[in-house]
């Protein structure tokens, strides 16, 4: 069993992890913080993600859906717009780059880039109330990392 | 509109009519070429959006009262002067169907800087009332808060907040004496704070000091864009005061294109004397990091990608040859589109368009030239350096149904730093 406690843990664990996996842990990561939306199209897409059957072509329907939600939510260039109200937008990059096949231009693990949009996201909804609350989103990552890690270890032992 | 606005309007026309302007209207041989060369023209196929007819209102101004031709002609009644229903007409032509890219001006035979013309004639245009309402409502905001999208101090706290606690890199507020002051674009701060993560990692890895100023870290000028010049030289004298009194040596304007030829070459002249800072587009530092070994990347993309320029870094600035080379340091794949640097095809939301939402349509239609760039090309990435740009990229591709990732070159070039302790390292 392992346990991950702190970022540096998580992020090498993180590049551990094949593809697949990856994208299904982002996808544990984005519904982590699905509160923070009510966009029920990153739901379904993250649905598509987790089913280990999903086939190539739901996969690409998934993230296209992802990806026009995020377009929808972000702020739109001069518009009057609130931090507080951006949470919705990082969970639906999050959700975008958790349904796409790998982070093109980017060397970090997908999964890490996602948690890192969901740290956004908790970012957003905390600045004003409890800016440390984003502690929180942190450990929650680490724990579902472990468990996802743990629960795959089991598996390939069975 | 009342007719004292329409007059107000007028006057403000006739006294953007200077020296080079009128050279201009004396110059044009009606060629056509600046039609050709403009996206909003080539992809309605729509005379009234030939570059030079969108400054007409402001030709007939000149003819009328400053040739000697033109006051025969209006003391005979055979021209008409500009009233209430030119400037009805024309809004459209000069907000939702100019992108101020800059294209024309640069295919001119004769040289005319027909994009500078039409960036004059919105100074009448505003005063007169018929600006969009979405940039009204932004340049407001601009002046009220400091931000077009309303983006307050707290905002960029809780991110610089958040990239302390992330990666253990600190963003310094309000520093004395640091080499760079950064700005950034409400964009950015809103869309993709991973710029600001960016830039932390390069300037640590760099080596060079670099603040943020609390009062003036907003990059955008809404003045430049809706064309009132008061506006504008207040936003420019705010960075200007900041830079000034934090004594820092450069000022980086950020991935904003617009935002770069505000402050770097509108600035000075807004407020009537040189700075006694430099002013450099991101790209330039980064280009000059590299020259002087700074940068330290490792690995290499290996998908195939292209760049597309930011207008006004570009045709404006001349900066050309360092988004080409910076990419060459992480990536094997660069291909170039057909039409790039100075000659490269507008996103179609610059110069305002993007934030005036009754252009959306206008904007779609325009973006088929990029468009048929991109399809030529079959890239699987797009990097830019402007995040108005990359928005209106993802639009843009997301209404076509083309899956293209689109990337900010500073951010691409900070995922490859070498890593070392200290840089960026987790928490």
């Amino acid at each position: 069993m392992i346990t991950i406690e702190n970022d540096d843990a998580l992020r090498a664990a993180l590049t551990q992890l094949d593809a697949a996996d990856q994208r299904r842990l982002a996808a544990l990561f984005v519904e982590d913080v699905l509160e923070y939306t009510d966009d029920t199209r990153i739901r379904h897409a993250l649905s598509v993600v987790m089913r280990p059957n999903a086939s190539e072509e739901e996969l690409k329907a998934a993230h296209r859906t992802a990806r026009a939600a995020a377009l929808e939510a972000h702020a739109r260039c001069g518009a009057d717009c609130d931090w507080s109200d951006q949470s919705p937008y990082f969970v639906a990059r999050a959700a975008e780059a958790a349904t796409g096949k790998n982070a093109k231009g980017k060397r970090s693990a997908l999964a890490w880039l996602v948690a890192m949009q969901c740290r956004m996201a908790t970012c957003c909804e905390a600045s004003e109330t409890d800016p440390e609350s984003e502690d929180n989103t942190c450990s929650a990552q680490r724990r579902i990392a472990a468990e996802f890690i743990n629960s795959r270890k089991d598996n390939s032992n069975e | 509109m009342s007719s004292a606005s329409i007059e107000k309007g007028i006057r403000m026309i006739r006294e953007e009519i200077d020296a080079p302007v009128a050279s201009f209207f004396t110059s044009c041989v009606h060629c056509g070429m600046c039609a050709d060369a403009c996206h909003f023209y080539v992809q309605t196929g729509d005379p009234r959006y030939t570059p030079i007819n969108k400054v007409e209102p402001m030709r007939r101004i000149w003819e009328q009262e400053y040739t000697l031709w033109g006051r025969i002609k209006a003391t005979l009644g055979l021209s008409r002067k500009v009233n209430a229903q030119d400037f009805e007409a024309w809004e459209e032509l000069v907000y939702d169907g100019c992108s101020l890219c800059g294209r024309c001006s640069l295919v001119c035979p004769v040289g005319n800087d027909i994009s500078d013309m039409i960036r004059k004639i919105r100074e009448g245009f505003a005063v007169a009332g018929h600006a969009p309402k979405d940039l009204v409502g932004a340049t407001r905001r601009a002046v009220e808060i400091g931000s077009p999208m309303g983006v307050r101090l707290p905002a960029l706290e809780a991110q610089i907040r958040h990239l302390k606690h992330d990666t253990g890199l600190d963003a310094p507020l309000d520093q004395a004496g640091a080499d760079y002051m950064v700005l950034l674009s409400s964009m950015e701060i809103m869309n993709f704070p991973e710029y600001l993560e960016a830039i932390a990692r390069i300037m640590q890895q760099a080596g060079r000091t670099w603040t943020i100023s609390s009062r003036a870290f907003e990059a955008t000028n809404s003045g430049v864009q809706i064309g009132v010049s008061d506006i504008a030289t207040e936003l420019v004298q705010r960075v200007v005061d900041a830079a000034e009194e934090l004594g820092v040596r450069t000022v980086i304007s950020p991935e904003c294109g617009h935002a770069y030829t505000a402050i770097r070459f509108e600035g000075p002249n807004l407020i009537g004397r040189p700075y006694n800072f430099r002013v450099q587009h991101i790209l330039e530092v980064l280009e000059e990091f590299r020259q002087q070994g700074l940068l330290k990347t490792e690995g290499k993309e290996t998908e195939r990608m292209t760049f597309h320029d930011p207008c006004q870094l570009v045709r404006k600035g001349g900066v050309i040859q360092a988004p080409r080379n910076l990419l060459g340091m992480v990536s094997n794949g660069f291909v170039e589109m057909r039409d790039h640097a100075e000659m490269n095809w507008c996103c179609g939301g610059g110069g305002g368009v993007s934030a005036n939402e009754r252009a959306d349509e206008l904007k779609s239609k325009a973006f088929h030239q990029k468009k048929s760039q991109l399809d030529e090309l079959g890239v699987e990435i797009l990097v830019t350096a402007c995040a108005n740009c990359r928005i209106t990229l993802e639009e843009g591709l997301e209404q076509n149904d083309m899956d293209i990732p689109v990337v900010g070159l500073t951010e691409m070039l900070a995922e490859h730093l070498v890593e070392e302790p200290g840089n960026g390292g987790d928490t």
